[in-house]
């Protein structure tokens, strides 16, 4: 019978995934709970660890004047990031899909700015573009617009450290390139669409095929800027007046520079608690706008 | 206007769009290149992106550091760590995401919500525990900590990611090859992966990447200076208390950025290559 | 204790499942040096050279440091010649940048598998002996003698009367002046000034002209030259006391040290801190300062060749530091740029020790290593790198001035990196206008016993 040759096949999927989950249980499994026993406790990486109970959830709740505004924090990052990363390297991902003459190395500098991550060089260049008299500001002040203190004024220094983030765009534009490679040429023909209409055949024929794809880059980009510690750490440390403080920063601060892991490990745990929510959120969105074609009947 | 005017002045505006960002994209890299050349007044001091003269002497006396070990070998070893951690995680991660994407099995709903979660934990915290198992393997100051996660797929970003291109592939596919006759691996290898090469490849080419620029792991596992990476060597000469020489930081930053952009170069053609319709339905 | 024995079953739980699993990775890796500190492999030079020391086993050390190329280059010299002179004992150099350097020793120390001899950080070094990571340096066999006994007291003993680490370097508060720019203006650093004569020059510079500022500095480093210093001035002691957990400095004194900040912005006697933002703590990047439009710059002793070194067309003298003319105690101390210190579950405590009496105490050695660490630690070596022209002469006057001073070192839990960002954070808000001096004051106390109720 069909079903039970299926059936038959899907134990063989616990081979494939037996790498995994070995790599689970020998490497992952144990930080996992490690981390989760640490919550409770007021463990502080050199050996003393006592269980304190929920301690350390009400402090960061009641007690600590930082928590909330780093969640805010945190949560305006994410909203100034993922859209905006996203719509721009899918722009720049579909207008890089044409075969045009020299579009390997118009491709190639587009993923640029991602090659050099959080570098030191980086970091440098971003200081001096945005200093008060560098780059940027000499360019407004050509066009007669006034200086902006761009990493000092607390009100914009949030924006600055998004748009080198946003800037580095590069792994999302890869990823939306293979996947538009991957939507069949005949579908287009099949739809006898040529270049008049060209933005109906996005939205109806390329959009609805790369949406696992772009499903994956906005869970993947709001975990990222969730977590965001690079960034803040490199450039700003979190400064100026705490307005780039961001959780990822404030809970390796507790953890490494003031020893209360245990403290860290409650706060990574609200992290992830808040990653997990909005992570089933956008998974309920799913079925409704993502299509997959890979139903295994 | 007749269309093929149209068409071009299209076709003229698109180069143009793409030419002006593409300028403020690569606008880092010119400065990084020519910084390599200044004095530190100059690269602090003033706003000009060319410098006043131009001389090899930062990259004479940067590619050597401190202790007799020059860049020569710290890029050995990068590729050392890197070459294999690259394909094993290719490797695991794709046989995984195959066993999560095409077939039914007890548990793959929990399974998957797993494999997702261990996104989902700040890494700050699990650094200590993670150390204490790869000390107990005794595997520090090696690069066993960066291959060991790549043969397990402990990098779930890249099972996940191919998962999801896994679902863009038709299940048909699949099931044509078993009326055939194929057996599971075959349909993987022969049918599949010629259609997922885009896919792979820009996990190969991330995972290459973010191994490169990679500092924070590094510095953790790795003890012995001529076990050093390229991430490791470029900030060995930076110190708060000494004049740092930037120009020759700068020079040994645009040094190690060369592999990475001949690598994505030449990878880049396979997501343009059209492997694209063979074997698909409509 | 019970939690510790839970966490130990899942390990090794976790652990025989990866023997299971992967034995071959295991086996492998077992036969690769491992980094356990007993290494047993016998070291080539060692062994094979000297027949007078047969009665020695062969011994393996690691010391890690951070610094730019001078000081890994000088460093590694001194350990050649320390093999040299102690054949059977090698030592492992890990050593890099210091990005990251405390964040790996802490994991090091969680997994007991830190360095036998480790360069430390000033401010974490207090709580590594507070958390018996330190080895008592006073039982080994290193000879102090060379030192100046209130200097090392000051500095590495952590209240304890053993030396728990050695202070590497000498250093201290300076504040560089643009000399010629400081005579065109009248400004006069050289004779002593109380705290509201900063105000006043720094008037005085705006009176001069706008663009120009007095003082050039970073809140990392003007945190302590302000709230640090003025404490120590007030009471003759730290802000807290470490002994039993309580606040030396009251919430009226805050307050007055508070205003004196506002003081320094509202008059523009400081460059803003939104402009300083963009630098961090390198204020020798800042155009302005290359360009000499700062009276002076507010640091430390072992940053002073790096800003000149930015601007080398002024000329630089070191300026003497404010005090309060109602003081308790001068407040400004000579202390130093790191430490270095032997791990407490060091394998072999008196090679290391060897070591590092070797390292402060054999001519060759001060030698080699000048000024890779400031201004040398004891008059010997300070002699001879002065005598072999090594010492910058800028460097060798701010430490000569802030040596004329009577302080004593704040070093413990109010250097610590909590109770420090604490302060920034009050110094922030302050200079940004977003709180009052009384407001933040209550808040400085109120986190700072949240702080002291936690220890």
């Amino acid at each position: 019978m069909k079903s039970s040759k299926i059936a038959k096949r899907g134990q063989k999927a616990y081979i494939y995934i037996l790498p995994w989950l070995i790599g689970l249980l020998v490497l992952q499994l144990y930080p996992f709970i490690a981390s989760f026993i640490y919550s409770f406790t007021n463990y502080n990486a050199f050996g003393k660890m006592n269980f304190i109970g929920l301690d350390n959830y009400i402090k960061l709740f009641t007690k600590d004047r930082e928590f909330y505004k780093s969640i805010g924090v945190t949560l305006k990052y994410t909203l100034l990031t993922v859209p905006g990363k996203i719509i721009l390297s899918l722009a720049v991902a579909v207008m890089l899909n044409k075969a045009r003459k020299g579009i390997g190395i118009m491709r190639t500098i587009f993923y640029l700015p991602s090659l050099f991550g959080g570098s030191i060089a980086i970091a440098l260049l971003w200081k001096l573009l945005f200093m008060d008299s560098g780059l940027i500001n000499s360019i407004l002040n050509f066009f007669r617009i006034s200086s902006i203190s761009w990493l000092g004024d607390p009100k914009v220094s949030l924006v600055t450290l998004s748009s080198l983030e946003i800037w580095q765009f590069g792994s999302s534009m890869v990823m939306f390139l293979a996947a538009l490679k991957q939507v069949p040429q005949s579908l287009y023909e099949a739809a006898g669409i040529d270049g008049a209409n060209r933005a109906q055949a996005f939205f109806r024929i390329t959009f609805p095929q790369i949406t696992p794809i772009l499903f994956f880059t906005i869970i993947m980009q709001t975990i990222n800027a969730l977590q965001n510690f690079t960034s803040a750490f490199v450039i700003t440390k979190g400064g100026p007046v705490k307005s780039t403080y961001m959780l990822g920063l404030k809970l390796y601060n507790d953890g490494f520079a003031y020893y209360k892991m245990g403290y860290a490990s409650a706060s990574s745990w609200i992290i992830f608690m808040l990653i997990l929510v909005i992570t089933l959120i956008l998974f309920g969105t799913q079925r409704y706008w993502v299509f997959y074609e890979d139903e295994v009947k | 206007m007749s269309k093929k005017t149209k068409k071009k002045m299209r076709e003229a505006f698109a180069y143009a769009r793409l030419i002006i960002l593409g300028l403020i994209m690569v606008y880092p890299l010119l400065w990084m290149f020519f910084a390599s050349f200044k004095s530190n007044e100059e690269i602090f001091g003033s706003l000009r992106l060319l410098p006043k003269s131009f001389s090899l002497q930062p990259y004479i006396d940067g590619w050597s550091s401190a202790g007799g070990i020059n860049y020569g070998k710290f890029f050995f070893n990068t590729f050392v760590l890197v070459i294999p951690t690259t394909l094993l995680t290719v490797l695991s991660s794709t046989l995984v995401a195959y066993g999560f994407t095409r077939f039914n099995f007890k548990g793959k709903k929990q399974l998957f919500g797993l494999l997702i979660s261990t996104l989902m934990l700040p890494n700050a915290v699990i650094i200590i525990p993670r150390y204490t198992i790869f000390r107990t393997l005794n595997v520090i100051d090696t690069y066993w900590p960066f291959y060991l996660a790549a043969v397990f797929a402990c990098y779930p970003f890249f099972t996940y990611m191919l998962i999801q291109f896994m679902r863009g592939l038709p299940y048909d596919l699949d099931e044509s090859a078993y009326i055939d006759g194929c057996g599971t691996f075959r349909v993987l290898y022969q049918i599949l992966l010629p259609l997922l090469k885009p896919a792979i490849f820009s996990a190969g080419l991330f995972q290459f990447l973010w191994t490169y620029n990679d500092y924070f792991n590094s510095l953790i596992y790795i003890n012995s200076v001529k076990k050093f990476t390229i991430s490791l060597a470029l900030r060995l000469s930076i110190d708060a208390e000494t004049v740092v020489q930037w120009n020759q930081v700068m020079a040994m930053a645009c040094v190690a950025v060369i592999p990475v952009v001949i690598l994505f170069f030449v990878a880049q053609k396979y997501f343009v290559e059209g492997v694209s319709t063979t074997g698909l339905k409509g | 204790m019970k939690l510790k024995k839970i966490m130990a079953v899942i390990l090794a739980a976790s652990m025989m499942m990866s023997l299971a699993a992967c034995s071959n990775s295991t086996d492998s890796a077992e036969k690769a040096p491992s980094n356990d500190t007993t290494v047993t492999k016998a070291p080539d030079a060692g062994t094979n050279t000297s027949d007078a020391e047969e009665a020695h086993d062969p011994v393996s050390l690691r010391f890690s440091w951070w610094g730019g190329d001078a000081r890994h280059e000088a460093t590694l010299a001194v350990i050649d010649l320390f093999e040299k002179e102690y054949p059977w004992i090698t030592i492992e150099a890990e050593y890099g940048a210091q990005d990251g350097y405390n964040d790996k020793l802490m994991t090091q120390f969680a997994s007991g598998t830190a360095p036998d001899i480790i360069q430390l950080e000033t401010g974490a070094a207090p709580e590594y002996y507070a958390q018996e990571q330190l080895l008592d340096l006073s039982s080994t066999s290193i000879d102090f003698s060379n030192f100046d006994p209130t200097f090392l007291e000051n500095n590495g003993q952590f209240g304890s009367g053993s030396q728990y680490a050695i202070p590497m370097g000498k250093a201290g508060t300076a504040i560089v002046v643009n000399k010629d720019l400081a005579d065109k203006i009248g400004i006069d650093f050289t004779k002593p000034y109380d705290w509201n004569q900063l105000i006043e020059w720094g008037k005085q510079v705006q009176a001069y002209d706008p663009s120009l500022y007095l003082i050039s500095g970073n809140e990392t480093y003007m945190m302590p030259f302000i709230l640090r210093a003025m404490a120590r001035q007030m009471n003759g002691l730290p802000i807290i006391n470490d002994a039993d957990n309580t606040l030396n400095m009251t919430e009226e004194q805050f307050t007055q040290a508070l205003e004196f900040i506002k003081q320094l912005y509202e008059n523009n006697v400081a460059v803003p801190l939104s402009y300083m933002a963009t630098y961090g703590v390198n204020n020798q990047d800042d155009p302005n300062w290359i360009a000499g439009k700062y009276v002076a710059y507010v640091g430390y002793t072992s940053s002073a060749d790096v800003m000149q070194a930015a601007n080398p067309n002024a000329n630089y003298i070191a300026g003497n530091l404010p005090v309060f003319a109602d003081r308790k105690s001068d407040g400004w101390v000579n202390d130093c740029p790191q430490y270095v210190g032997i791990y407490a579950k060091s394998k072999n405590p008196e090679e290391a020790a060897l070591f590092l009496d070797f390292f402060f105490n054999n001519e060759e050695a001060m030698k080699t290593l000048g000024t890779v660490r400031s201004v040398p630690p004891t008059e010997k070596a300070q002699k001879i790198t002065l005598e072999s022209g090594k010492l910058n002469p800028l460097t060798k006057m701010a430490v000569d001035v802030s040596m004329q001073y009577n302080g004593k070192s704040d070093s413990g839990k109010t250097t610590s990196a909590e109770v420090s960002a604490i302060l920034c954070t009050a110094y922030e808000n302050v200079a940004f206008g977003e709180k009052t001096p009384a407001e933040e004051a209550k808040e400085i106390v109120s986190l700072i016993n949240d702080y002291l109720a936690a220890q």
